[in-house]
């Protein structure tokens, strides 16, 4: 269907001459140096609207210059700039250049160039823009073969909440080519724990066929930030941006680039081989022989055994469990590669990033040579990417505004990582301008995350930039105004069972600090009992463990039972009442709790007993069953049973939303609120 | 498999689920209250699905965690004359097999 | 076919939009703003919402959290007609519960092929 324009353009010139009009009078109202914010508003509105209808009709000159005008309007609106006499009398020549445009439109004669072009030149001048400067973050759209692309989309929960529907963006998909697709339903809870305007599918695409990559990215734009999406060009897996440094590391996994990197948000594509220093390897076969050895002295002892040699078969069994322990670290440490390998991207990243922002920072490094596991390495880049762009975005102030605050010209963006206990640490620090919590309270507010009203501590208030839908920008730029939201970061790190905080000084420094477990695969577990079953609970999540004093439990309104521990209240979770476990051990009254933090909520568990702790090699349950709301793995044990592995954070969110399992349950138990 | 015994199961007496126009986001918190109340029925089950218009992700999924529920209770479920609506929605997101949609004669 | 809500305080862009779409054979009635429409929202249906953002009254952003509010519009898709500076801002249309955006300026043909995207 064609439509002719040419019935809209009267309008359009009739609406943008009134447009004109409310421009122009509200100018004259306006006093130099306060800003009226609703004249401001009237103004940017008509600007806007006689750009966009512009650019739509066909009228690009007048479209062009009033971009101008509205930028410029734009910063005044959000406090970037402030009106001077200067602005008033510019912006009420641009009305009588806009003016002239429209009539010479409506009469189709030509508009008279050199008097736009002089005042466009007077706007951008007082922009401090030269012409347009459309960067764009480097391109990975190439992918020179184009034989096909592997996407792998797992919506979040909320993502059909928008109106947005995953089978007619996949008919989309399959009118750019041929479409392979399978899904995955190792998410999907049984019908009774299914809120079902939630998404808990997850798909994995091959697409073949000569297909754009922004073909797929218009498909999934909607989406963006609503779910994990990795797109991988079939076939060439070569890096899409190369420089020599990273050529030398034969089995680095895909470079993930710049704009590349904000969409590719969870596991990567990852490779399948890896390298491993020889040193490594020496000390496993050491491990192997030393096993050997203690094997024949074994058999040897069982020959001809008798209990007079008991004590040495003792002796000689805590050398096999030494020995098997020793192994199995020595096996782990294979997967082991120092973090050097992820750090590596961020010299050049901030050298691009200042050139474009205009900032100057000093990148320094520590603790590159700390090791951690593959996998945790390859899922942690991303996070990692966007926490240091936030920083250069965020943190580090213009050079003019660091030597008025007198600090040095440069600043600097400190990356550290070590080891702590079972967890790797890595701290993102810049000295930058810091966090200014009144700021992001506000800001909060104003975006619906928390009522004005709300009393919060400093913590919570910085953890509010890791909720969905916040965004400290005050300037919206191309770097951070894209992309994944530091939810999603925070998002990722939990995902690996990690954590992230921040810490801040206004006016000085900002730091993040993210903790993530060494390996994905081993656990420090703390073993408990309930009834006749038997649970983990990982080591990392316990804060303590105490016999009840009753006095300390309190009921409110009969509905929670809560526990003072210290200066706090703690909610009591019955653990046999979330599992549905029998067990004798119901009263509160001599009870054990094990008082458990997970995603910063407390909670103290009723358990029958604590058992001993140890390291639990972890099976997944959503390959080999499915996935369990508060249970984020088993393992088997000593003895061959299955123990279920606690998710501590998952835990406390099925005790308080009250969706217990067990048909017994009594109101009196239910969840309450943190 | 299970299907051995549901034959004789929904011999006896299978409850028939006339299916309406819309299996869609807007409707499926009621679906899923009804497939609930079908499961705790204990009986096998006929989905009249032939007028089927809307079927988007929420609906495929609701009826993809019904039918899996239904299996591991031993319960059949069958459709009858699925709409075109159904099954084209099924092959986009591969779960044709996990909603057991019979085979085009 | 389908009943749209199409908002947008440029005359101009709401009569090429509205002569588009009923080109097309869709029902559409049109809002001058947020106000408007969501007066109109509160005793209509629609099967889909085309809002521009900056309008006097009550803008896009705010029309569309206040249609999320509405249990007939809790699903409904809703498209922000947005130009490219704005789209910066599309965070803020998506957390208030937009399903997506038009790029303007657009043409006919654009429009007809973005609003397919959601109506099936």
């Amino acid at each position: 269907m064609t439509i002719d324009m040419e019935q809209f353009k009267t309008t359009y010139i009739e609406e943008s001459h009134e447009g004109l009009e409310v421009m122009e009078s509200k100018l004259l109202e306006m006093d130099a140096g306060e800003t009226d914010e609703d004249a401001i508003n009237s103004i940017f509105r008509a600007a806007h609207s006689i750009k966009g209808g512009g650019a739509t009709f066909g009228f690009s000159d007048i479209s062009n210059f009033t971009h101008v005008v509205e930028t410029l309007l734009d910063e005044i609106r959000n406090g970037e700039r402030v009106i001077n006499q200067e602005a008033i009398d510019l912006f009420l020549t641009s009305v009588d250049v806009i003016r002239e445009m429209l009539t010479a439109a409506q009469k189709g004669e030509a508009i008279d160039e050199a008097r736009a072009s002089d005042v466009k030149q007077q706007l951008e001048k007082m922009l401090g823009t030269q012409a347009d400067d459309p960067a764009t973050l480097v391109e990975t759209q190439a992918n020179p073969n184009n034989v096909g692309w592997d996407i792998h989309f797992i919506p979040f929960p909320e993502m059909l909440t928008r109106g947005n529907d995953v089978v007619r963006m996949f008919r989309e998909l399959g009118e750019l080519g041929a479409f392979d697709v399978q899904a995955d339903l190792a998410k999907l809870p049984t019908l009774k724990d299914l809120n079902p305007e939630e998404c808990h599918i997850g798909w994995k695409i091959t697409l073949t066929g000569s297909v754009l990559r922004d073909q797929i990215d218009e498909i999934f734009a909607w989406v963006e930030g609503d779910c994990e999406l990795i797109i991988t060009p079939l076939a060439d897996t070569k890096p899409t941006k190369q420089d020599a440094k990273r050529q030398s590391q034969a089995k680095q996994p895909p470079v993930k680039v710049t704009a590349a990197a904000e969409r590719r948000v969870g596991a990567g594509a990852e490779s399948s081989s890896i390298r491993v220093d020889i040193e490594k390897i020496d000390a496993l076969i050491n491990m192997v022989g030393e096993l050997v050895i203690t094997q024949s002295m074994l058999s040897q002892l069982g020959e001809d055994f008798d209990m007079g040699r008991c004590e040495k078969l003792l002796k000689g069994l805590g050398q096999l469990e030494r020995n098997t322990r020793e192994l199995q670290e020595s096996v782990m440490r294979i997967r082991m590669i120092p973090i050097s390998f992820a750090f590596n991207r961020f010299p050049r990243m901030i050298h691009d990033m200042c050139g474009k922002f205009g900032k100057k920072v000093v990148l320094k490094l520590s603790g590159e040579s700390t090791e951690l596991d593959k996998t945790v390495m390859e899922k942690i880049g991303d996070p990692l990417v966007h926490l240091v762009r936030n920083s250069l975005d965020h943190g580090i102030e213009m050079p003019e505004q660091r030597v008025a605050a007198g600090k040095p010209e440069s600043g600097t963006v400190h990356l550290n990582a070590f080891h702590q206990g079972g967890n790797i640490v890595i701290e993102i620090t810049d000295d930058g301008a810091g966090l200014d919590k009144d700021k992001i309270f506000a800001k909060a507010v104003e975006k619906g995350l928390v009522e004005a009203s709300t009393v919060l501590s400093d913590d919570k208030i910085y953890d509010l930039l890791f909720q969905p839908g916040f965004s400290t920008a005050e300037q919206v730029t191309d770097i951070s105004g894209r992309g994944v939201g530091m939810d999603v970061v925070k998002r990722n790190i939990l995902a690996l069972g990690g954590s992230v905080e921040v810490a801040t000084e206004l006016g000085c420094c900002t730091t993040f600090t993210i903790r993530l477990p060494l390996t994905l695969a081993i656990l420090d577990g703390q073993l408990i009992c309930v009834g006749d079953e038997t649970y983990i609970i990982p080591l990392i999540s316990i804060i303590e463990s105490l016999q009840v004093d009753k006095k300390s439990v309190s009921a409110i309104a009969g509905k929670a039972e809560l526990y003072k521990l210290r200066e706090e209240y703690i909610p009591i979770i019955r653990f046999h009442h979330v599992f549905g476990v029998h067990t004798e051990k119901i009263s509160l009254e001599n009870g054990l709790l094990v008082v458990v933090e997970g995603n910063g909520y407390k909670a103290a568990l009723l358990v029958d007993d604590l058992l001993g702790q140890q390291q639990v090699v972890i099976k997944s349950l959503e390959t080999n069953f499915r996935k369990i709301d508060g249970v984020s793995g088993a393992t088997i044990l000593g003895d061959g049973t299955v123990a279920l592995i606690l998710d501590v954070a998952g835990l406390i969110r099925v005790a308080q939303s009250g969706k217990h399992q067990h048909p017994l349950n009594t109101i009196e138990n239910d969840g309450v609120a943190a | 498999m299970i299907n051995q015994n549901d034959a004789a199961l929904s011999a006896v007496n299978p409850i028939t689920v006339n299916c309406g126009e819309s299996i869609d986001i807007s409707v499926v918190m009621a679906w899923r209250e009804k497939l609930l109340e079908i499961l705790s029925a204990k009986s096998a089950v006929l989905l009249e699905a032939n007028s089927v218009e809307k079927f988007d992700t929420a609906g495929l999924q609701v009826m993809v965690a019904f039918i899996k529920d239904a299996k591991v209770q031993g319960l059949s479920v069958q459709w009858l004359n699925p709409s075109d609506v159904i099954r084209r929605a099924a092959t986009l997101t591969d779960l044709t097999t996990a909603l057991e949609l019979p085979d085009v004669i | 076919m389908a009943n749209i809500l199409a908002v947008d305080d440029s005359a101009s862009m709401r009569q090429m939009v509205a002569f588009t779409l009923k080109g097309a054979g869709h029902n559409v009635t049109e809002a001058g703003d947020g106000q408007e429409a969501l007066n109109l929202a509160k005793s209509n249906s629609y099967d889909l919402v085309l809002s521009d953002v900056n309008m006097p009254n009550m803008d896009g952003i705010t029309l569309t959290k206040e249609l999320r509010t509405l249990s007939s519009f809790k699903f409904t898709p809703i498209l922000m007609l947005t130009t490219e500076a704005g789209l910066n801002k599309k965070q803020d249309g998506k957390s208030a519960g937009a399903t997506g955006w038009i790029v303007k300026p657009f043409n006919p043909e654009q429009l007809l092929a973005t609003i397919k995207k959601v109506l099936s």
